[in-house]
């Protein structure tokens, strides 16, 4: 057999991708894969279909430009952030195991970005998913931890109610994972 | 009587225990003539009285004890003993070690009695490697009409409930249906059982709701205080079902049924 | 008396078949699916000896974690309270709310707040407290108390929960839960966008790093953590764990036990108020822990209690706890952590009727994630701090005396059978006399002892082989 016949190997890292989208698709969360270079279609179809009100973490326009045709705003007061229907934020890492995506509060993420718009649309890089929790913590170093990291798995929900499910509480009800790469 | 040889069968220590002894000494006597049949050397010792389990939940643990340390010199050359009483059986095999800590003489002998203390249904599968597959007994299904299991909840730590159950209905004949919460409690507790009496008969009420749901027309129920709960329910509440425990069932099969008693 | 109380509340709850067709739907269901998260788990054993065995060694040297923990916090900035009592710790609370000038409080559920009723002593003080947790929130517009540790309202209906809603906010009856869950989001936006304090519990906090671990489900918990400039966190002196890496075994358990997820949505790693630079986040972090009898619980035989991560997968499984549901007890903590708990944390609260409410079937040391073998607990309890009246010891210890007779055994059993079968017809007994009167006063009638007992027909037979 030659090198082309051979079948494609699927490395470590497709796997954990794979895990985490079948994963987090189940508590709910709608993954999509992103091919680097189609971030703004992407994210252009979910803000289309989901509404406008955007607010977008510095850090992404950072590592993204060209998403601030989508929005610019980075900083807003209390007010518009309790209008605000979508916020764009990029985790710092996702885990696998249990279908989570980490977010860390920093100079240009904040934390309300995806707490208080209904809408949360979160990147993160392929590179950046654990396989488990012990792997995301032991990756951690104590000394030096972000003041809030939230590990977001799924739209917020209730079941206090005689037992019956509501999503959409109050974190967001709509979550959309791009995992980019 | 069928019996066994005199010779050669493990000999059996009978431990009846109180309840069985007064209320249900026909399951006594259907569960020595299975073992007797089964090849086992039956022995009774009369000085047997009670094995402490209701001091002991009542929170008087050196009354307890001082009742446990009667059974060496009880059984003094026993291969095993053997209840058909999983709470008086899990009494002795899982917290007489926790009683009995001042490492005596009896103490020492009580705790390795300990280990060759059984339950019925797990000396017939674990000790004596018996099932009806072994005795050539086919698993029919046909038979006296529905029939189901309860899990009284003191073998817990003795024997899984899936297993027991699955043990227990091997062995008899019937169709099977499910009890709903089958695991679950009935409410006897011993004291419990007048001391909470209506906590008590919440708890035997779903036990009851559950074995009505199941269409069954005999229960079967190895446990002495498990029995009369449910059956004091279903004579209270006019129902006919028959409470069996699993050694009248199986000594029914094996054509070695007690003639007498109730 | 309480004890009294205990038994009057337990049994009027057994009447109660609305609260006992709730309480078995929804405990029943929890149950079924912590079972299939169970499943999904490799090891579940390894991992709930590891997570006992992690306790262990926290409690087992506790001052030295207090020391860590404190060290940590403060390294992040946060600030740090010990409270040794209740009142020490709503004092602490009342204060930090005066001195950061904070009227307004959103609150994610926390069933330590409840311990020292919080609420009260801050409304008391001028700050107004409102529950974020769907829940909670119920519960404080019916001016209740939670009747589960994480189902608060495990108790009502639906309906009930609608007919709340429309006397306390005006929301037409519906039998649409979303409806009902909307209503209560408008509201409680209302409360995020003003409230200058936010009050949680802990779930865990790390010593290593001085993180506190928050796990919740509605969003509620990271509105009360981010937004308002001041957050308190009370947590029980036992919620420590050594290091981030222990916690990952926690979380494993943890939400899988409480509600059967694999994880809750919101995990909060909060290590301290907003850095500098960050965008947003508290400007302070308070820290209280609280003893209240933890420290005197450590020294006595029960102390593996408290090792409890607050799941409620106990109550999901007691058979009691389905029958009477949690208000029944009367005490903060409900089930069968409730029976060991509460009588340790109140030694004089009266609550020896607690441990004696069981019938040790053990439904709940088989799912406890940290192995707390609550029925060895509750016996224990049952002979030292819960033991019965003396005059029924000294009756009980009596017969343990007789027992050790054979012939005192057999004189016995042939005089309650004689009593018994006299007053049996057909072979049952409807009105049983003392001290068996109680059976037969609930739906059950005594089976009478057969005329011949097994000794007896043991005798018969082996007379009749000689």
């Amino acid at each position: 057999m030659n090198a082309d016949e051979r079948p494609a190997r699927s490395s470590p890292e497709t796997d954990l991708v794979g895990i985490f989208s079948r994963v987090a698709e189940e508590v709910g969360i709608q993954v999509v894969r992103v091919p680097v270079a189609e971030l703004l279609d992407r994210v252009r179809d979910i803000v289309e279909a989901e509404g406008g009100g955007i607010v977008i973490e510095e850090t992404v326009l950072r590592d993204h430009p060209e998403l601030a045709s989508i929005s610019r705003r980075t900083g807003v007061s209390r007010e518009e952030l309790f209008e605000a229907r979508l916020g764009i934020v990029k985790a710092e890492a996702a885990v696998a195991e249990t279908g989570s995506v980490v977010l860390a509060a920093g100079a240009g993420s904040p934390r309300a970005f995806s707490i208080v718009p209904p809408v949360v649309v979160v990147l993160v890089e392929r590179g950046r998913i654990h396989a488990d929790l012990t792997e995301w913590l032991r990756s951690l170093d104590p000394a030096d931890l972000a003041a809030n990291l939230t590990l977001l798995s799924g739209p917020s929900r209730t079941a206090d109610i005689e037992m019956r499910l509501v999503t959409g509480v109050h974190g967001p009800g709509t979550v959309h994972v791009l995992v980019l790469g | 009587m069928t019996g066994a040889a005199a010779t050669g069968g493990p000999r059996v220590g009978f431990l009846v225990t109180c309840l069985v002894d007064t209320f249900y000494p026909r399951v006594g006597m259907a569960a020595a003539a299975v073992l007797e049949h089964l090849g086992c050397r039956v022995v009774f010792p009369e000085g047997q009285t009670c094995c402490g389990q209701p001091f002991y939940t009542a929170g008087l643990p050196d009354e307890a004890r001082a009742l446990l340390l009667r059974l060496p010199d009880l059984f003094p050359e026993v291969d095993h003993v053997v209840s058909p009483s999983g709470s008086c059986a899990s009494l002795i095999r899982l917290h007489a070690r926790h009683l009995c800590t001042r490492g005596t003489e009896v103490e020492k002998r009580l705790l390795s009695l300990a280990e060759r203390t059984w339950e019925f249904t797990a000396f017939l599968r674990d000790v004596l490697g018996v099932t009806p597959k072994s005795l050539g007994l086919s698993p029919e299904e046909k038979g006296e009409g529905e029939i189901t299991y309860h899990y009284p909840c003191h073998l817990r730590g003795l024997l899984d409930a899936e297993s027991a159950r699955s043990t227990c209905l091997d062995w008899v004949q019937g169709a099977r249906v499910a009890l709903d919460r089958f695991d679950q409690c009935c409410g006897f507790g011993g004291v419990f059982s007048v001391e909470s009496p209506e906590i008590s008969q919440a708890m035997l009420e779903d036990k009851l709701g559950c074995l009505q749901r199941s269409g069954a027309r005999t229960l079967v129920c190895n446990e002495g205080g498990c029995a009369l709960q449910i059956g004091g329910g279903l004579n209270r509440a006019g129902r006919p079902v028959r409470i069996a425990h699993v050694a009248e069932l199986i000594a029914e099969r094996l054509g070695v049924a007690p003639e007498r008693g109730e | 008396m309480a004890r009294d109380s205990f038994r009057e509340r337990a049994a009027a709850a057994t009447h109660d078949k609305r609260l006992r067709a709730a309480l078995y739907s929804a405990t029943t269901g929890i149950d079924a699916r912590r079972r299939k998260a169970w499943a999904e788990l490799e090891d579940v054993e390894a991992l709930r000896e590891q997570a006992a065995s992690i306790k262990d060694r926290v409690l087992g040297d506790l001052d030295r974690y207090l020391d860590q923990v404190t060290e940590s916090l403060e390294r992040v900035g946060a600030r740090v309270h010990r409270a040794r009592t209740r009142e020490e710790a709503t004092e602490i609370v009342v204060r930090i709310a005066r001195e950061e000038g904070c009227r307004l409080a959103a609150k994610g559920k926390s069933m330590t707040t409840e311990e020292i009723d919080l609420n009260s002593a801050l409304e008391a003080a001028g700050v107004e407290v409102v529950e974020t947790d769907l829940g909670e929130y119920v519960i404080q517009l019916a001016g209740e108390k939670p009747s589960h540790i994480t189902a608060p309202i495990v108790h009502k209906d639906l309906a009930a929960v609608s007919e709340i809603f429309e006397k306390r906010l005006g929301v037409p009856r519906t039998d649409d839960p979303r409806v009902l869950v909307e209503a209560a989001r408008e509201a409680l936006r209302d409360v995020y966008r003003r409230c200058d304090l936010g009050i949680t519990g802990a779930n865990f906090v790390v010593a290593e790093s001085g993180s506190v671990v928050i796990v919740m489900n509605e969003g509620n918990g990271r509105f009360c953590t981010s937004l308002p400039p001041t957050h308190v966190v009370l947590a029980g002196i036992e919620k420590l764990v050594p290091t981030l890496e222990d916690l990952a075994v926690f979380l494993r358990l943890l939400a899988r036990s409480a509600t059967g997820q694999r994880i809750t949505t919101d995990t909060l790693l909060l290590t301290g108020p907003r850095r500098v630079g960050d965008a947003d986040g508290p400007r302070s972090l308070h820290v209280v822990f609280l003893d209240a009898g933890r420290s005197r619980i450590l020294a006595t035989d029960q102390s593996s209690i408290l090792r409890c991560i607050r799941c409620g997968a106990c109550l999901n499984v007691c058979p009691v706890y389905r029958s009477i549901g949690g208000h029944a007890y009367g005490t903060v903590y409900p089930g069968p952590v409730g029976k060991v708990l509460a009588p340790l944390l109140d030694p004089d609260g009266d609550l020896g009727a607690l441990p004696r409410a069981s019938t040790l079937c053990r439904a709940c040391a088989d799912v406890c994630p940290v192995k707390i073998d609550l029925p060895e607990l509750l016996v224990s309890l049952r002979a030292s701090t819960a033991r019965l009246p003396w005059l029924r010891c000294q009756g009980l210890r009596a017969a343990a005396l007789a027992l050790r007779s054979p012939a005192l055994y057999v004189w016995l059993q042939r005089a309650i059978r004689g009593r018994l079968r006299r007053r049996a017809r057909n072979g049952w007994i409807d009105s049983a006399p003392w001290p068996l009167a109680p059976w037969t006063r609930a739906e059950r009638d005594l089976r009478a002892p057969p005329s011949r007992s097994f000794r007896d027909l043991w005798r018969e037979r082996e007379g009749g082989k000689r």
